[in-house]
């Protein structure tokens, strides 16, 4: 990539004109749900650069029989997508150093990712995380990995063979219409490689101390006519992170994975793929568990399990540039077993999709989806579960219309409509503008509204978080409500995007949120319950919706080519959360909460240099703000990774992670025991053959 | 510090259910690799736009703009875009190259007065309404005309690329080529899946 960026830069060369900005300012993109490739600041593609050098030398014979990928995507560029995206490509993902989905987040301005232990993270942008935090539309392939019991995502279990990872993207701000209820302040799309792009074998090895050990095995071949397939098989090992509070850690997690992929080309203009994958996580965790034979409420040293696994397919057909029809299904389950919960989860969804352009200047897109999900839960008396068995259904639809006003101004107006059994009907309407006012610079604003709709946790669950005893022991418990109303979200937003110079790039955005209905936790009146031979007195803390306000921020991205082998990334995002409780609430301590859970500021620091053709170094430092109300300090970190890449085939590292402490805290979670990141290391070894 | 401790992995195999797993996940790689009996060197796919891309430096390649035309005197060769095109991304990568002695460099036009000095003018097939009056305006400059409209080949338009199944072939209006006094290499014919002789 840095080879790739120095070869545009000699070309551009005094005088230097902006015509020479649009074109190295331009990237192609795949069509589909607004997907976007490559790095803006790069101007062409490394997979582009790979496959031109090969065109160009094959000569024109080879060039009449080469073949091609059938479908004529629609470029979408990302600079001028009227949004705040930010794109982890290939490359950067790679040098990262880092082994998990969830560590690979750190790398987005604007998302907050704390590690709250070994196993368990809380990630969101814009505010508002936990380690239930569910304001994020998390997507695999375009598969959604939130679990629909609490809207969340368990992060432990979602992974991938990282070097099949094509990129991931990443929207701060509602996801707009295309993408469903829960993309309240944004939607992170991991997308994997097609099969025919990870031809071959590979083999990775890594050892660490607390990333114990790492072991995946890939392969991928032709299956005839047109047809790929890549399988492979993954193992990771963590041990203890440090324990805080002069309690053990206990949070010690394994996991293994299988998945297959198959990708057909069955015309010039028709794509099949097909996906299987099966996991199986077994982690430890500290969690409170409460007894009524003992009487007492204590955090107790569990161990859990994730087990499960996905089908997914997607059919695509590209009849004209512009146009395309897109069907995608994936059936999916989910099994979580841990002290005080069995959990099953299966969800079947379907979803169609049609671009078209009906005027030269018009393009619509429009799209149906259907999402069923089956429940099962065995209660405990600290987690219950009513009904105990739930079988719920989503309908959607979604029109979206961009018009080119102008060869510079473009204006996208869309809506969703859903339908779910909780809530009834949403509608999520939004509007984007894009304009760009000279060659290099564009301008961006948008208006819409995203809701999150409430999940089953929300509804039908019963916490019992305390046992207090006494003559007549009283319960608290965290309740579910059956009249939780979804929470609702004005944003505004307004970006830009532009070159400053030949070789350093901005790309900023501000939002205002407005908040309406936000979850708060309300008092109401105790009753008295029967478990014989005990009579307690229960105290519900109930789900309510009384908390409004407003919440804003900025993002800003400054990528500096300071040499052909030598970049370097700054990103500074600042946040500002302010809620009020309605009048007539009870619990005014959720305000405090929400606004203290998140850092006001965040800001990392990335270089990468080459040096010479085989060594690579890369450093990043962040600093994440501190968390008052978590009782959580500011924190930096340094992470180092030092890469050697003798050849094609080889691919050795040496990441240092944490280097300026011993250990800090990310997080102070309340519902799982929380641990310190300590300072660690992990070599691998990749071998492709 | 790196303390991998044999006892673990010994440990890890050893667990009932990994061992199992391990035990298909290397049956499957060993039932593939017997399977696959072409080199694992694989023919990669292109993207339609990138081998269009590539055709427009060949077609650079090899044909010969006539004497004493501004195309033969500039110091750059222009490939010339008419509107937007998915080709547009992969054309920046053709700009580190030379051909006849000039360095190749792409640009956008939105006009026919425009592609006066344009070596080649690529119109895109999203452009298809604007086909006829852009063949008609230059006809009047030595200029290489590539699209991959379908038909415009047959309306006057020298070079055509089409999609047929999954490799992109191209045919040639000889007349049309012949009229601006472009000289195509014979290797062009040759390759070209039609060559029209009629106008």
């Amino acid at each position: 990539m840095d080879n790739l960026t120095g070869n545009l830069l000699r070309k551009l060369g005094p005088p230097y004109n902006s015509s020479n900005i649009t074109r190295h300012a331009r990237t192609c993109c795949l069509a589909g749900m607004l997907p976007l490739t490559s790095v803006f600041a790069d101007g062409l593609s490394a997979g582009d650069q790979k496959a031109m050098d090969q065109l160009l030398m094959m000569g024109l014979e080879a060039l009449v029989e080469a073949e091609v990928t059938s479908v004529a995507k629609k470029p979408q560029v990302l600079s001028e997508t009227a949004a705040a995206v930010y794109v982890i490509g290939q490359e950067e993902i790679r040098r990262s150093g880092h082994t998990s989905i969830p560590e690979l987040l750190r790398l987005v301005p604007g998302v907050n990712v704390a590690r709250i232990s070994a196993n368990h993270w809380a990630i969101s942008a814009r505010g508002f995380n936990g380690l239930y935090a569910n304001n994020l539309l998390v997507l695999m392939d375009g598969r959604t990995v939130y679990s629909p019991t609490f809207a969340g995502v368990h992060w432990a279990m979602q992974d991938t063979l990282i070097a099949d990872i094509d990129r991931i993207e990443v929207i701060r701000g509602p996801g707009g219409t295309i993408w469903g209820a829960n993309a309240v302040n944004g939607v992170i799309n991991i997308i994997t490689k097609a099969a025919k792009d990870t031809q071959g074998g590979l083999i990775q090895a890594g050892a660490g101390d607390s990333e114990k050990a790492l072991f995946s095995m890939r392969y991928g071949g032709e299956l005839g006519e047109g047809a790929h397939f890549r399988t492979y098989g993954k193992m990771t090992r963590h041990e203890d992170f440090t324990g805080r509070d002069s309690n053990g850690a206990h949070d010690q997690w394994d996991s293994l994975r299988w998945a297959g992929r198959v990708d057909w080309t069955l015309s010039s203009d028709e794509l099949f793929m097909f996906e299987a994958n099966l996991f199986d996580v077994e982690a430890n965790q500290t969690v409170i568990d409460s007894s009524l034979a003992l009487l007492t409420t204590q955090l107790v040293k569990d161990t859990y399990n994730l087990r499960g696994g996905h089908l997914l397919f997607h059919w695509q057909h590209h009849p004209t540039v512009g146009a395309n029809w897109q069907l995608r299904g994936f059936l999916d389950r989910t099994e979580r077993d841990d002290i005080n919960l069995e959990e099953r989860v299966t969800t079947f969804d379907l979803e169609l999709q049609r671009r078209s352009q009906w005027h030269p200047d018009h393009e619509v897109t429009w799209g149906l989806g259907y999402r069923r999900v089956k429940d099962h839960f065995d209660n405990s008396f600290t987690v219950i579960f009513t009904p105990e068995e739930e079988d719920t259904e989503l309908y959607s639809a979604f029109v979206q219309n961009e018009a080119r006003l102008s060869e510079n101004l473009r204006l996208t107006l869309g809506g969703k409509w859903e339908h779910n059994d909780y809530s009834g009907y949403e509608i999520q309407p939004s509007a984007r503008l894009w304009w760009r006012p000279a060659e290099g610079h564009s301008l961006w604003g948008a208006m819409s509204k995203a809701v999150r709709t409430p999940a089953r946790a929300h509804k039908d669950m019963r916490l019992n978080t305390s046992i207090i005893p006494g003559p007549l022991p009283t319960v608290i418990a965290a309740s579910g409500n059956p009249d939780f109303k979804p929470e609702k979200v004005l944003a505004y937003e307004l970006g830009y995007r532009g070159w400053l110079s030949k070789s350093l790039t901005l790309d900023a955005a501000v939002f205002y949120n407005e908040h309406r209905d936000n979850l708060t936790a309300e008092a109401r009146a105790p009753f008295l319950e029967t478990s014989p031979p005990i009579t307690y007195l229960v105290v519900p803390v109930m789900f309510d919706n009384q908390l409004d306000g407003a919440s804003y921020g900025l993002e800003l991205v400054l990528n500096w080519q300071i040499s052909p082998r030598w970049r370097s990334t700054a990103t500074y995002s600042w946040l500002d959360i302010e809620l009020h409780t309605k009048s007539g609430a009870t619990n005014r301590d959720r305000e405090a909460q929400f606004e203290g859970n998140s850092p006001a500021h965040q800001l990392q620091l990335r270089t990468s240099i080459d040096l010479g053709d085989q060594w690579e170094l890369d450093t990043v430092a962040y600093y994440t703000d501190e968390l008052p109300r978590l009782d959580v300090d500011a924190y930096t970190r340094l992470d180092v990774r030092l890469g050697w890449r003798p050849d094609d085939e080889w691919n050795l590292s040496l990441s240092l992670q944490n280097l300026l402490d011993d250990e800090h805290p990310e997080y102070r979670a309340a519902e799982v025991g929380n641990t310190n990141v300590p300072r660690s290391v992990v070599g691998k070894v990749t071998w492709q053959f | 510090m790196v303390s991998v401790n044999a006892n673990d992995y010994r440990l890890c195999l050893t667990k009932g259910r990994y061992l199992l797993a391990w035990a298909v996940c290397v049956a499957l790689m060993l039932i593939a690799s017997i399977s696959q009996a072409k080199s694992v060197d694989s023919t990669k796919a292109f993207a339609p736009y990138q081998v269009k891309a590539a055709y427009l430096y060949y077609f650079a390649k090899f044909t010969e703009w006539p004497e004493g035309t501004a195309q033969v005197e500039a110091d750059e060769f222009s490939i010339c875009l008419l509107g937007e095109d998915d080709i547009a991304t992969a054309l920046n990568s053709l700009t580190t190259r030379t051909v006849h002695h000039q360095r190749v460099g792409w640009r956008r036009i939105s006009s026919s007065g425009a592609a006066a000095g344009c070596h080649i003018v690529y119109i895109g097939a999203k452009q298809k309404e604007y086909l006829q009056p852009m063949l008609q305006a230059l006809q009047q400059f030595p200029v290489l005309t590539i699209s991959d409209s379908k038909g415009f080949a047959a309306a006057g338009g020298m070079v055509e690329l089409a999609q047929k199944g999954n490799k992109i072939h191209f045919s040639i209006n000889l007349q049309a080529a012949k009229q601006q006094n472009l000289r195509l290499n014979p290797y062009l014919l040759k390759l070209a899946s039609i060559v029209e002789e009629g106008a």
